[in-house]
């Protein structure tokens, strides 16, 4: 994509480098978790992300794309005169989003113009869509970015930026049919599943749903103290690895940013080994194998791909194919 | 912690003291009943209150996991049924021990007893149809062919066993004789699903109470079968050896029910080390 500047408000223009490092040493300091646009004269656009204060990637936004800028050529990337810079701070869901739209490759850009009826109906046919997406929708100065994982979508994440305020939501797939009647500038981004950001992203969402059911299944079998205990265990382990994620009957309360998908793996991974650790002594190791594949088989298709290929092979649970083929309920 | 103790080692100790508590208890009543220190009355009261302590003390503990499960939870249900089913089983062996004691020739004969205990049956089933559907969320259909097949099973098994009974003639009442049939049917349904739950548990802390009950309907099973044969013994005076083993075992599988749902209220209270928020 994109080039999302255009959602960040400016805030100084045409100013020295020096007083850029200045501004950037401010965020640190006040544990800034956002956005940092910087535009130089020549149209190339930069946004720095940072999550509490440390600078987590340098995009460089095209109109078409973005590109990760090697951490070795910030420097020489930003000594530069001449800078207009905005801030927009958001929250790690934002970020997150944001990092999907950056990184994960655009095939086709479809541009329109609609009405809020018509924005309606599209946003149905996008839901529907098998192909994961991004769109861009534009009234006034409010920008809506919603995200679409690839049918079924059962979670939609939105943000919406409103001048220099980012609001992070999560949507269904219809979006409200009392929108302003307006025109809607919306461009809509198709992209490609085959990709580490989508994966990263796709397996956070699919990992939420999982643990949920676990915990809950948990709860069936064994009480709701007993739950509520493991979901402690869980956390206080997740806490002790460094990780900022809290787990209970809800699901995963996920505020981690992970570098990468691998590291997204290993940290999902060790929970789901935690769980089985300090689940067997309960309810005995053929059950708790039992609930991994109860739950991998209610989880959306696209889901239990993910968690299949990436959690459940090493956990030595078996293929995703394979384990939805066995018939659960014989246990 | 407690006693300065960590969880898990507080909970390893009860449970030595309990199985500790529990030899402790079976060696006595053997004694009572092998060397018969003291007088027959007493030896045989001895023994009904030894009976009736060991019943009374599964029935508590079944009563206070039940208790220990929210209203909300799904093995409340399970466990209020289980406890149910054990306090009717105290109530057979309170008024049988009141018989024993009473009546001339110390043998009971079929009648209040065995109303408690047989009407258990039903709320133990309860308890592992309960059981069942936490574990394996059936449709209705699955369930309806469960308990049908359940239900078959125990028809089958009262019909066959209450054939042979008259056909060896050990009794001649036709409802005693019924009677008599059920419990070893009744024992054998409760004992494959308890099979089935307990190995579906596998090892697991929620699976030790249906092994107590395993035990439970082996033993029932013998004294049934004893009863039936004529060769049990109504009083210790009169005891052989093998009605001996037979009352022994009886005795142990309350102990050993007792001993399964203490091990889940351990688990409850110590398993699962608590979070360290929660301190």
């Amino acid at each position: 994509m994109p080039d999302l500047s255009v959602i960040i408000p400016e805030t100084h223009q045409n100013i020295s480098f020096g007083y850029l490092e200045v501004l950037i040493q401010d965020r640190r300091q006040e544990l800034f978790s956002g956005l940092m646009r910087i535009s130089y004269p020549s149209g190339e656009n930069l946004v720095f992300m940072f999550l509490d204060g440390v600078q987590q990637n340098l995009y460089r936004c095209t109109e078409s794309a973005a590109e990760i800028v090697n951490r070795q050529s910030w420097l020489q990337v930003l000594n530069r005169p001449g800078a207009s810079v905005g801030i927009l701070p958001m929250s790690v869901d934002g970020l997150r989003l944001v990092r999907v739209i950056h990184e994960a490759p655009v095939l086709k850009v479809e541009k329109s113009s609609l009405s809020n009826k018509e924005l309606a109906e599209n946003f149905k046919a996008w839901a529907d869509s098998p192909e994961p997406s991004f769109v861009h929708v534009r009234a006034g100065d409010v920008h809506r970015l919603h995200l679409f994982v690839g049918n079924p979508n059962p979670i939609v994440e939105e943000l919406t930026v409103t001048g220099a305020q980012a609001r992070f939501s999560i949507g269904g797939t219809s979006i409200s049919q009392t929108l302003p009647m307006t025109d809607y500038k919306v461009s809509r981004y198709v992209s490609t599943a085959e990709n580490d950001a989508w994966r990263e992203y796709k397996l956070r969402l699919a990992f939420h749903s999982l643990m949920r059911m676990l915990i809950n299944r948990f709860g069936e079998l064994a009480g709701r103290v007993l739950a509520e205990r493991l979901g402690g265990q869980l956390t206080d382990w997740v806490g002790s690895s460094g990780w900022n994620m809290s787990i209970n009957s809800n699901g995963v309360a996920n505020r981690q940013y992970f570098d990468s998908l691998t590291e997204a793996v290993n940290a999902y991974m060790g929970i789901l080994r935690q769980f089985r650790d300090e689940a067997s002594p309960a309810v005995g190791p053929r059950l708790v194998e039992n609930m991994f594949r109860d739950s991998l088989t209610k989880l959306p298709v696209n889901f239990r791909s993910v968690v299949g290929s990436y959690l459940y092979d090493q956990l030595g649970l078996g293929s995703a194919a394979v384990v939805t083929q066995k018939e659960i309920t014989k246990l | 912690m407690r006693f300065g103790l960590d969880a898990r080692s507080t909970s390893n100790r009860l449970m030595q003291v309990a199985i500790i508590a529990a030899l402790i208890l079976i060696t006595a009543y053997a004694v009572v009943y092998f060397r018969e220190p003291f007088s027959p009355f007493i030896n045989l009261l001895l023994a009904d209150i030894l009976t009736v302590t060991a019943s009374v003390i599964s029935a508590s503990f079944a009563t206070i996991i039940w208790r220990m499960y929210e209203k909300s939870d799904a093995p409340r249900r399970v466990w209020g049924f289980f406890a149910f089913g054990l306090w009717l089983w105290v109530l057979g062996e309170v008024s049988w021990s009141y018989w024993n004691l009473t009546l001339p020739n110390r043998e009971v004969p079929v009648g209040v007893p065995d109303f408690f205990w047989v009407i258990a049956y039903y709320f133990l089933g309860q308890a592992l149809l309960s059981q069942y559907k936490i574990l394996v969320q059936p449709t209705q259909a699955e369930l309806t062919s469960r308990v049908t097949r359940s239900v078959l099973f125990l028809a089958v098994s009262l019909v066959v066993i209450f054939s042979l009974l008259r056909w060896l003639g050990f009794s001649t009442n036709v409802f005693d004789t019924l009677v008599n049939a059920f419990y070893p049917a009744g024992d054998l349904t409760l004992a494959l699903a308890a099979i089935w739950i307990t190995r579906n548990f596998q090892g697991g802390a929620m699976g030790r109470p249906w092994i107590g009950l395993l035990v439970f309907t082996a033993s029932d099973l013998l004294y049934a079968w004893l009863q039936l044969s004529g060769a049990y013994a109504w009083s210790l005076d009169q005891g052989n050896l093998v009605s001996g083993v037979s009352d022994i075992i009886y005795f142990s599988a309350y102990l050993v029910l007792s001993i399964g749902s203490f091990s889940q209220w351990l688990f409850l209270k110590y398993g699962l080390r608590p979070s360290h928020r929660a301190h």
